[in-house]
């Protein structure tokens, strides 16, 4: 898959993850994963940034195995933030799609 | 390049950030590798998959808004974080050392000022126990004639022919008693009016002075370069305070004891005193309804 279209979708896919459930960075890279094929290295900055955004708060939570871990929790702003996104996303795709079927017909 | 070649070689990258989110990067980097080999990768390939560690720090700085190419593009760029990092490094602590300072010298300047506050008020109550000593001396000094006069119509009022004899002379100590109090009580009205017409230069100043303070304060955040002229206006506001102050401490307030003798002595008399009195006035009643009577 195309790194640019990865790039800009991958901030919503963070936070409709993040949305459902707290999760710690190892998770939140595999939940990701799962939709797109992702490169570990540009989740956590994109994470680091969320939060110094203020769209994630974080938290240390103690884990059976190994050092506390960190969760990242959705905020207020953060669910406003990812709605705003979604609704783009859908508006863009749309328009992307239409413009695509205008062209085969 | 194993995990900690990698953290090593990731902190030397983002070392222009402050300590405690370097710590908190590199604690999150080598825990998902932690977890990736528990998986049963091999370091290097969790390594590998973080990609080019130069595009990662890169990445990670722009989470901060710092500018990576700018950071990177100079060859002198790590040694510009070195030295940007041991530049703030030095800054803590020589933030820390002026902090420690600074409290030092302002419990210094505490103690000292409690120690002098102390001192002046011992002075202070010492002076006010000595002018109060010398007042009451000096009262009783003057007062001793007046009371024997007083108590000596108290005795003579049984006869009525000497009660008459005595009338002048208490009627003339009456009328100086009054002209001497209506040109105090003139002297003080000129002073305080004195007194008042001097403050109100002082007053309107203080409040022009405030006045300045509100609007050169939003001046102030709105970043003009106005701090001198403002710690100027506090001064000038205090200034006039403190000089308020004074004068509310020179009016001449109404001689509450001085203007009744009689009310003042008994205020000053020991408790045995009034009995004393109150007796005497009780045992006077009767003879001088007794005297009523006659009449």
């Amino acid at each position: 898959m195309n790194a640019q279209f990865k790039k800009g979708v991958l901030e919503l896919i963070v936070l409709e993850s993040v949305r459902k459930r707290d999760m710690y960075g190892y998770e939140l890279v595999a939940e990701v994963s799962k939709v797109v094929d992702v490169n570990e290295g540009t989740i956590y900055p994109l994470l680091k940034r969320l939060t110094n955004e203020h769209y994630f708060e974080t938290y240390l939570r103690e884990s059976s195995e190994g050092p506390p871990r960190k969760y990242y929790h959705l905020t207020a702003a953060g669910v406003l933030y990812r709605d705003a996104l979604e609704s783009e996303w859908i508006q863009f795709s749309k328009q992307v799609n239409a413009f695509l079927k205008e062209h085969v017909e | 390049m194993n995990k900690q070649e990698f953290l090593k070689d990731l902190q030397s990258r983002i070392r222009i950030l402050a300590d405690a989110e370097q710590q908190d990067i590199l604690a999150e980097y080598a825990q998902h590798i932690d977890l990736r080999t528990a998986s049963g990768l091999s370091e290097e390939e969790a390594i590998r998959d973080f990609g080019d560690p130069g595009q990662l720090a890169s990445e990670i700085l722009e989470a901060y808004h710092v500018d990576p190419a700018r950071l990177m593009a100079e060859p002198s760029g790590k040694e510009t974080a070195d030295m940007v990092g041991a530049l703030r490094r030095a800054g803590s602590k020589a933030g820390g050392t002026l902090r420690r300072l600074g409290i030092r010298i302002a419990s210094s300047v505490c103690s000292i000022g409690q120690r002098l506050s102390a001192g002046v008020n011992r002075l202070g109550r010492w002076t006010v126990s000595f002018f109060h000593q010398c007042g009451l001396a000096l009262r009783r000094l003057f007062r001793r004639p007046s009371q024997s006069e007083s108590t000596v119509p108290q005795s003579v009022k049984e006869d009525p022919h000497m009660n008459v004899v005595s009338t002048p002379s208490h009627r003339g100590h009456q009328v100086l008693r009054a002209v001497k109090r209506l040109c105090t009580g003139l002297l003080r009205l000129l002073w305080n009016l004195l007194l008042a017409l001097c403050a109100v230069p002082f007053i309107a100043a203080g409040m022009l002075a405030l006045v300045g303070i509100g609007l050169l304060a939003v001046l102030l955040i709105q970043g003009y370069p106005l701090i001198g002229i403002l710690l100027c206006c506090l001064g000038a506001v205090l200034c006039c305070a403190a000089i308020l102050g004074l004068g509310i401490t020179l009016i001449w307030h109404r001689p509450l004891p001085a203007e009744n003798p009689e009310e003042s002595q008994a205020i000053e008399a020991s408790p045995a005193e009034i009995i004393v009195r109150t007796v005497e006035l009780a045992a006077s009643q009767p003879e001088r309804e007794e005297v009523n009577h006659h009449a």
